[in-house]
C-alpha cells in the first residue's frame, strides 16, 4: 500500500480535520505550569501531572481569574496542531478545581480587583425604590428564582420582571450569566436593577460568581445592580461588585420593595392625619369667621354710637338757637302785623302789637 | 396618562405639605381633600389588586 505524500501543510490541515471529527472538545484536569501572559491577551501553560505534561493557548478572557503555577484547574478545550509552534489544547473555559486552588484563585482575584477599586464602596450606586422594572438573571429551575418571585410578589405588585434563564454552575454558567449581562444591558429601555440570584452550594457550585468574568460584567452594568449568591455566610467576588448585596435570594427581594402591608398601614395613617388636618384647618377658619364677625359688630357698634354722640349734640346745639329756647330764656318776640319787629322805627304811636312769649301770646299798645 | 404609583405618592405628600402650611383656603381644601381621598382609594387598590408581571426573555446564550 503506498501512502499519500503529504506537504506538512496538508498534513496539518489532515490532522485538524481528524482532531475535530473525534475530539471537538475534551476535558483535562491537571496542575498548571510553566503559565504566561503574552501582549495582555494570549495565555500559555501546560498542564500536567505526574507522568505526562500538554501546552495549552487560550486568551485572558476565557480564565476565571489570576492563574498561578501549581493550581489545580480542569479546561475544556479543543485539540488542535498549529502549522508553527506545534501541538495544543485551544482553552474554550477554565475552571478552578480542588478546594485549596479555588480559595487561592478567588483570593488571588479579589486582590486584583480590589486594587482596580471594583468593589470601591464609592462606586456603589443607590437602586430605584421600588423599581418599575428588573432585569432578573438566574435560573428558572431554581429554588432561589422560585423565593425570589415568592416574596417579591407577597410584598409588592405592578413590577415588570424580566428573566433570563441561565446555568447558575457549570461549565457554561460565566458565559450565559455574562452574555445575560450584556443582553440586559443592551435593551433599548433599562430595567430599573439588574437583579443575580442563586441559591446555596458547595463553594465549587458557586465559583461562576467568583469568575472574573461575571464580577467585571456585574461592576461594568449600566443598571445598578443586586446580587444574592448563596447562604448568608457565602460572599461571591460578584456580590462585593454589586451596587446592593443581599443576604439570600429572599433577602434580594426584600431589599428591593416595600411591604404592602405596611404601606396600606402607612396610607391609613396619611389618611387620618389628613381628616384631622381638614378638620383642624376647618375649624380654624370658622373661628376665624366667627372673630371677624364679632370685629365687624363691634365696629359697626361704635360707628353708630359714635354717630348717635354726633347727632345728640347737633340736636343739643340746635336746640340751643331755637328761637323757643330763646323765648324760655325770658326774651320775647314783637310781632306787628304778623311781621316781626326788628325795629322800633317799624312801630308808630298807640299802635298794637303782639308779644310772643314762651308760654303764649298778648297783645300790648305802644305808648 | 395614568400617573404612575410613586407620582400618585408624591402628589399625596404634596398635599399633605399643603394642609400643614399656613396657605389654608377653604374652597381649595375641599378640593385637595376630595384628591387626596382618590389618591388614597387609588394606592390601596394598587396595592391589593395589582400583581407583577414576569416574562422570560427568549435569547440565545450559546
Amino acid at each position: 500500500m503506498s501512502l499519500p505524500i503529504l506537504t506538512p501543510s496538508e498534513f496539518v490541515a489532515l490532522l485538524n480535520q481528524t482532531l475535530e471529527f473525534a475530539y471537538p472538545a475534551v476535558e483535562v484536569e491537571g496542575e498548571v505550569a510553566n503559565f504566561k501572559l503574552s501582549k495582555g491577551r494570549w495565555v500559555y501553560f501546560d498542564i500536567k501531572d505526574e507522568f505526562s505534561s500538554v501546552r495549552c493557548f487560550g486568551t485572558v478572557y476565557s480564565l476565571p481569574g489570576p492563574v498561578e503555577d501549581g493550581m489545580m484547574i480542569r479546561v475544556v478545550a479543543s485539540p488542535r496542531m498549529h502549522p508553527r509552534f506545534g501541538f495544543s489544547l485551544n482553552i474554550q473555559s477554565l475552571e478552578f478545581s480542588g478546594q485549596g486552588t479555588i480559595k487561592k484563585a478567588a483570593d488571588l482575584l479579589m486582590q486584583k480587583l480590589q486594587k482596580e477599586g471594583l468593589f470601591a464602596t464609592e462606586r456603589k450606586r443607590s437602586l430605584p425604590y421600588p423599581p418599575h422594572k428588573i432585569a432578573l438573571i438566574t435560573s428558572a429551575e431554581s429554588a432561589a428564582y422560585r423565593d425570589f418571585i415568592k416574596v417579591l410578589s407577597a410584598r409588592f405588585g405592578g413590577i415588570e420582571i424580566e428573566h433570563i434563564d441561565v446555568a447558575v454552575q457549570g461549565e457554561t454558567a460565566v458565559s450565559q450569566i455574562v452574555k445575560a449581562v450584556d443582553i440586559f444591558n443592551r435593551q433599548s429601555e433599562l430595567a430599573d436593577v439588574l437583579v443575580v440570584i442563586r441559591g446555596g452550594g458547595s463553594s465549587d457550585d458557586l465559583q461562576a460568581f467568583s469568575s472574573e468574568q461575571v464580577v467585571r460584567a456585574v461592576a461594568a452594568s449600566r443598571i445598578p445592580s443586586l446580587v444574592a449568591i448563596g447562604h448568608e455566610t457565602d460572599t461571591s467576588l460578584a456580590e462585593l461588585a454589586a451596587d446592593l448585596r443581599a443576604s439570600t435570594p429572599s433577602n434580594a427581594a426584600e431589599l428591593l420593595v416595600p411591604d404592602r402591608k405596611s404601606l396600606l398601614a402607612n396610607l391609613s395613617e396619611i389618611e387620618k392625619r389628613l381628616n384631622k388636618s381638614l378638620e383642624s384647618s376647618t375649624k380654624d377658619f370658622i373661628d376665624l369667621l366667627n372673630q371677624k364677625a364679632g370685629d365687624l359688630y363691634e365696629n359697626f357698634r361704635l360707628a353708630i354710637e359714635k354717630q348717635i354722640e354726633i347727632v345728640t349734640k347737633h340736636q343739643r346745639t340746635i336746640e340751643a338757637l331755637s328761637p323757643k329756647a330763646t323765648l324760655k330764656r325770658g326774651f320775647s318776640i314783637v310781632r306787628s302785623d304778623d311781621k316781626v319787629v326788628k325795629s322800633k322805627k317799624q312801630l308808630a304811636p298807640t299802635s298794637v302789637v303782639n308779644l310772643e312769649f314762651a308760654d303764649g301770646y298778648v297783645k300790648a299798645k305802644v305808648k | 396618562m395614568t400617573q404612575s404609583s410613586n407620582e400618585l405618592q408624591a402628589e399625596l405628600d404634596q398635599i399633605i405639605e399643603w394642609f400643614e402650611s399656613d396657605d389654608f383656603d377653604i374652597d381649595e381644601a375641599a378640593n385637595k381633600y376630595q384628591r387626596s381621598q382618590e389618591i388614597i382609594n387609588e394606592l390601596n387598590k394598587r396595592l391589593k389588586e395589582t400583581k407583577n408581571k414576569i416574562s422570560k426573555l427568549k435569547v440565545d446564550l450559546d
